[in-house]
């Protein structure tokens, strides 16, 4: 885990704006302390696809977006990672400290823990020795946010590693990532990161990271 | 026979894994085992015959996760537990029966949207649901506030046993970061016994054990995991090696044993034959004075320096803060004393104009949220005293107790609950005596009626008074020999408020690091005092290394070694040195701000003293942040660069502030909310300082805020425009909820709304007046609102 300083500025809207040597400072004192404090803790489960349905439980995975997402897979990750509670009250701290701190200590974070993912998929994929499809979250396109909760019961998040979900569906700590992982029968591949920036193949034109 | 008695007498043997047998026994992943007690009861009933066979003393009902939010709804919730305890009573044929209680699987407030409240219902729910049972198991907790809750409700809503327990991690704190040793003095006071179960095997779980044994006198209780699972969760301690370990575990004096995840009859079977052949051993430990809160442990050994600024008497700031309800500003000194050097924080709401109870309530919490050192609950009313201890995670201090027998019977059984110290003042209905000698006396009979409640002398905490020495001049040595007398008679600790020693006196800081380096020679503990103030923590810092307490100065030479220290008025409020060298004081400033540079105080202050304030305002400060705007909406600037911007234009404002009449600044009043079951607040905090920094006063709710609670703040304040937040589409129809509500009761009350899922389409449909696509533009909004500024079209 990591917080890469281009990841960083693009995580705050960075398009080349000048900065200077002491914002790039606080940027860099924001990730050292993230990092410091951050607790990291995941749980995995490997899972064989029935159709849509996660073998063995009464979990169907729904929506068009996530079939297409898993074609050709036969068995999925199902992952749940977390940076821990410590950082989400270094963030409530900073909030009233200044709006500026807090602002970048909570990128910082979001940084954190995608990086984080992209670690442990990393270590899935070198694991069972074949490539993964990119990390597809409760949300995105079609895929319910609803689904988050079965998510973490079938992993046990909260006795786990301590991450719940709360009524809307939404994680506690915040800085928190659910997932669903496709095995393909490709050999593994170098690892890549979050949605994989294919921009011109995606329908969600309204993401802020769209290249 | 009464649990209570058999707990006494015996090593109790519990049974194990409940999780791990249904899945032996093919039941598929993820569905929920409690409903099975409904659909399937003999599977339930074979599993607790199995432990019951391996020789398990109690039998836990199928119970862990039957609560209403996991169930959906209370009445299956109930249907459930009864069902469940009914199936374990009968299979465990007369052996006890728990009720099983584990974690509601969501997170309390503040990182969570849960209240302490609406825990405690959902668990006194099931707490009567399962009244049938002999005692109440309540483990795998992971955050105080909730065992808290959970504790709570099955005292006062049974009589029954009740053994708690918490699940740590080899660092010994749980997932929310609570020690065991917190753990251990806030649940003690509340549960017949306590320990830990699940996430660890026996060896790992040992040293935690151990910790949390030195931090309590109840019975202690272990049900370890069978190790630590493979990714196929098989476990890696066999049921031999596990009976082997809780050898050590019986040696130190645990009294209940049992398995959690991973274990099987095997396991029990193996438990029942050590628990057989051992007898049990006692526990004795040296008592230690110390208070926590859920992450931080303050043991008494040396002084501890309570901050005393959440208290409004003789404070205007605080004063109008709670009047204000603006709790930030509560927040803020929280931080600032916690920075300076407090140890534990003083909490006051004593305002004749306000319900001291609720505000009390509120300090707690607000203050728990940004803040993890312990709490000194500064009321003399019972009510709010409890109201204040329910709600804090960890051991706090009651301030205070004094030798009148209304009082001492009024509040002592109410610390006693709770396990809080107390503090005793040496007064009572004649008034503060004149000498040491009635003090003392007074201390003695305080002392005594602490003991009759269980408080322990540790938990009792001596205020000898402090006198003003202009009006009373020989008071001085009276307390400090009344400290000196205290101290040789009990193992008490001492406290005392030391700045009223000048009152009436110039330059009341001299007399004050005098008395207070008096007082610790004499044997003071607890100061109460501005930390912020730094002659105090100074003469904290020096007494600490000329007693030794501070080995080898090593604190001293670490805070003061590489700082120069100089006369008090130039302490805390010391402008900022630099200043920008070239160009007019407009130019800088604008350059300052721009910049994101806090030098632009100091320039402001310069213009101040050449320009009305308001003045100030408009022609610089207001353009200044126009033009930080423009840029931003340009995109030669980016969001921190924003926000930087901002937080030096509010040090601006904040100097033009102190040179108005209250009030005389503010240019409207905005209400700002994220929207009930949303925790996502970082744009709205980010639109706070916006707002903020072009001089609006703003009512911040905060996060997961019901709509009654903003429909009210905007009714009372006559408030003419009010801003939410959501993050998720699953949030937003509680912001149309708002919405309804706000047009409803506060017809004049314009609504500009942002967050992630929102557009202008969305934010239409739900009613809101404006779309805000970022902080920039609420600003906007808000000058068009208020101050004829440029329009913004409002949506449909």
């Amino acid at each position: 885990m990591d917080i890469d300083r281009n990841e960083f500025l693009r995580y705050l809207g960075w398009k080349g704006q000048d900065t200077d040597e002491a914002f790039l400072r606080k940027l860099d004192e924001a990730a050292k302390r993230c990092l410091q404090l951050a607790e990291p803790r995941s749980a995995v489960r490997r899972f064989d696809l029935d159709g849509m349905t996660l073998a063995g439980t009464d979990f169907t995975l729904e929506g068009e977006d996530i079939r297409r997402h898993l074609q050709g897979c036969r068995a999925v990750y199902l992952f749940a990672a977390t940076i821990g509670i410590r950082v989400e009250r270094e963030t409530a701290r900073l909030t009233r400290r200044s709006a500026h701190e807090a602002l970048l200590f909570d990128t910082a974070a979001s940084c954190a823990v995608e990086s984080y993912c992209d670690d442990i998929c990393a270590a899935l994929s070198a694991d069972c020795g074949k490539r993964l499809t990119e990390r597809f979250s409760c949300g995105y396109g079609d895929f319910p946010l609803q689904a988050q909760r079965d998510i973490c019961n079938l992993l046990r998040t909260d006795a786990r590693i301590g991450l719940c979900c709360d009524e809307s569906f939404l994680l506690t700590p915040r800085k928190s990532v659910t997932a669903v992982v496709g095995i393909t029968d490709g050999p593994a591949a170098p690892a890549q990161s979050g949605c994989g920036h294919r921009c011109a193949a995606c329908t969600k034109t309204d993401c802020a990271y769209r290249r | 026979m009464d649990f209570r008695k058999f707990m006494q007498e015996h090593t109790v043997v519990f049974d194990g894994a409940f999780g791990t047998m249904l899945q032996k026994d093919g039941q598929p992943t993820g569905t929920v085992p409690e409903r099975l007690n409904l659909t399937d009861p003999e599977r339930i009933a074979r599993i607790h015959r199995a432990y019951a066979q391996a020789g398990a003393d109690v039998i836990t009902a199928n119970t862990f996760g039957a609560n209403e939010k996991k169930l959906g709804s209370r009445e299956e919730c109930g249907r459930a537990v009864r069902a469940a305890v009914a199936i374990a009573r009968e299979a465990a044929e007369g052996r006890f029966v728990a009720l099983d209680i584990g974690p509601i699987g969501q997170l309390l407030e503040p990182m969570g949207t849960l209240t302490f409240d609406e825990a405690y219902d959902i668990f006194a729910h099931v707490v009567e649901a399962g009244k049938d049972a002999d005692l109440i198991l309540i483990e795998t907790m992971a955050d105080l506030a909730e065992l808290k809750a959970a504790l709570l409700a099955a005292r006062e809503h049974s009589d029954l046993p009740v053994l708690c327990s918490m699940t740590f991690e080899q660092s010994g704190r749980t997932f929310t970061g609570c020690a065991a040793a917190c753990f251990a003095l806030t649940a003690s006071p509340l549960a017949d016994a306590i320990g830990v179960n699940c996430s660890l095997g026996p060896a790992q779980l040992l040293p935690v054990v151990e910790e949390i044994a030195r931090w309590t006198d109840k019975p202690l209780l272990v049900q370890a995991n069978a190790g630590l699972p493979d990714a196929d969760m098989h476990y890696d301690v066999t049921a031999e090696e596990f009976t082997k370990a809780y050898r050590a575990f019986l040696k130190r004096g645990v009294r209940i044993v049992g398995g959690c995840c991973g274990t099987t009859p095997d396991y029990i079977r193996g438990l029942r034959a050590l628990a057989d052949k051992t007898k049990p051993v006692s526990r004795s430990r040296r008592r230690r004075a110390a208070v926590c809160s859920a992450t931080r442990l303050v043991p008494l050994d040396g002084v501890r320096v309570i901050g005393e600024r959440i208290n409004p008497t003789g404070k205007k700031a605080m004063k109008q803060a709670l009047l204000e309800e603006n709790y930030e500003y509560v927040q803020r000194q929280a931080i600032e004393q916690a920075e300076a050097g407090a140890d534990i924080l003083d909490v006051n709401a004593g305002l004749p104009e306000i319900d001291e109870r609720a505000v009390l309530v509120r300090l707690v919490r607000e203050v728990q949220a940004v803040c993890d050192l312990p709490l000194q609950i500064d009321c003399g009313k019972a009510d709010a005293i409890e109201a204040a201890l329910r709600r804090t995670a960890g051991k706090a201090i009651v301030n205070s107790v004094n030798g009148e027998d209304r009082v001492l019977d009024a509040v002592l059984p109410v610390a006693a609950k709770y396990g809080a110290a107390v503090v005793g003042l040496t007064m009572d209905e004649r008034g503060i005596p004149k000498t040491a000698k009635e003090r003392v006396a007074i201390a003695d009979k305080i002392v005594a009626r602490a003991r009759t409640y269980g408080i322990p002398a540790e938990d009792v905490y001596i205020d000898c008074l402090t006198l003003t020495v202009s009006a009373e001049q020989a008071q001085a040595r009276e307390t400090l020999e009344a400290i000196r007398a205290v101290k040789k008679r009990y193992p008490v600790k001492t406290v005392l408020g030391v700045s009223n020693i000048s009152f009436g006196l110039p330059n009341r800081q001299i007399v004050n690091t005098a008395f207070l380096t008096a007082a610790l020679f004499a044997g003071l503990d607890l100061p109460i005092l501005n930390p912020n103030v730094p002659e105090n923590m100074q003469a904290v810092a020096a007494f600490r290394a000329l007693s030794g307490q501070d080995k080898n100065c090593a604190a001293y030479t670490e805070t003061y070694g590489n700082v120069q220290v100089t006369s008090s008025v130039l302490s805390k409020n010391a402008a900022p040195a630099a200043t920008p060298a070239d160009g007019s004081d407009g130019e800088q400033i604008f350059r300052c701000i721009r910049k994101g540079m806090p030098e632009a105080a100091a320039v402001c202050e310069k213009l101040l003293d050449s320009l009305p304030p308001l003045q100030v305002i408009d022609e610089y400060l207001i353009p200044a942040l126009n033009a930080v705007g423009d840029a931003y909406e340009k995109g030669t600037l980016f969001l921190p660069q924003l926000i930087a911007a901002a937080d030096s234009a509010k040090l601006c404002f904040d100097a033009v502030k102190k040179r108005l009449p209250a009030g005389g600044a503010e240019r409207g009043t905005i209400v700002l909310a994220t929207v009930k079951g949303d925790i996502h607040d970082i744009g709205k905090n980010i639109v706070r300082t916006v707002l903020e920094n072009y001089g609006y006063k703003v009512i911040d709710l905060g996060k997961n805020v019901p709509p009654e609670t903003v429909a009210e703040a905007c009714e009372r304040g006559g408030v003419r425009l009010c801003g939410l937040s959501a993050l998720m589409t699953t949030t937003v129809p509680a912001m149309e909820e708002t919405i309804r509500l706000l047009r409803e009761r506060c017809p004049a009350c314009r609504v500009m709304v942002g967050g992630a899922v929102l557009n202008e389409d969305y934010a239409r449909k739900i009613g809101a007046d404006w779309y805000c696509k970022d902080a920039n533009v609420s600003a906007k909004v808000a000058q068009f609102v208020f101050e004829n500024g440029a329009p913004v079209p409002a949506l449909r």
